[in-house]
């Protein structure tokens, strides 16, 4: 006995397929660069020490970069003087007391945020898509 | 956690817990000398993982901890946190004061220099992330 099928639209799925693989990369970039602002603004900036105010005004998202398969952003604090001279010590050192926020002002937040980055990042890859819809 | 990293250190006879191997920031206050010292610092980590096994407690935990060694001369200093640093780094899948230790990961590449402390001494420090099996016994200092 034999069988035949007959594929319509393969032409139309390969588009697509090329599609999604083309733009995917910045759609998360993009998405993971919205996120990241969103973490440093309600969880980082709160919980980074505050004197004078430079170090919480020079916290960045920066990025995102691409290498291989990796898409990533740095979250820097210290990209200007005179901060630059003791953003990393201040996040550092375990032994100096603040008033308001503390050392690892970056990497604890970030740690305790990490478990919901990968729902986060799907719900603003979407959101801007229908944005951009 | 820190409690396994005494027990590192001392196995490889770095520091001997109590003279010049203390935990938690508040132990500088012991620390009187030239040093070298070092003081292991909990600094909370990541999240727990669960699996369908382990529903009662964490299977792995990811606890941190920030390595600092503290001396009156620099070079002193950094003779320890070099040696402190190439124990630590190859651990992995392995055990370790009876807790399964799959990984130690390094957030910096080289020890930073954190400045002189109160009494005028270099501190140069270092801050690992760990992959371990909880262990009721010592992952209480977390």
């Amino acid at each position: 006995m034999m069988s035949f099928s007959a594929w319509s639209g393969v032409a139309k799925v390969m588009s697509q397929l090329a599609k999604i693989q083309k733009n995917a990369p910045d759609e998360f970039g993009n998405a993971l660069i919205g996120v990241a602002e969103e973490v440093v603004d309600q969880n980082i900036i709160p919980a980074t020490p505050i004197l004078s105010g430079d170090l919480r005004n020079d916290i960045r998202v920066l990025g995102f970069f691409r290498r291989g398969r990796v898409i990533a952003v740095k979250i820097a604090a210290g990209n200007t003087p005179p901060v630059d001279e003791y953003a990393a010590i201040v996040h550092e050192d375990l032994e100096l007391n603040h008033p308001v926020g503390g050392a690892k002002y970056i990497e604890r937040p970030l740690k305790a945020v990490a478990p919901q980055l990968p729902a986060r990042i799907a719900k603003r890859i979407n959101l801007n898509k229908a944005k951009d819809a | 956690m820190l409690d396994d990293l005494v027990w590192l250190i001392e196995r490889a006879g770095l520091g001997t817990y109590g003279t010049d191997l203390f935990k938690g920031t508040l132990a500088t206050v012991q620390i009187v000398g030239a040093g070298p010292f070092i003081t292991l610092i909990a600094t909370g980590g990541a999240a727990p993982e669960g699996t369908h096994n382990m529903i009662h407690l964490p299977a792995y935990v990811h606890p941190s901890a920030q390595i600092v060694v503290r001396a009156e001369l620099y070079d002193v200093a950094e003779t320890r946190v070099k040696a402190l640093y190439e124990l630590l780094y190859p651990i992995r899948n392995q055990m370790v004061n009876g807790t399964w230790w799959r990984s130690v990961t390094y957030i910096q590449s080289e020890p930073l220099d954190l400045g002189r402390d109160d009494n005028g001494r270099v501190r140069l420090s270092f801050n690992i992330d760990v992959a371990k099996r909880y262990s009721p016994a010592t992952s209480g200092t977390l």
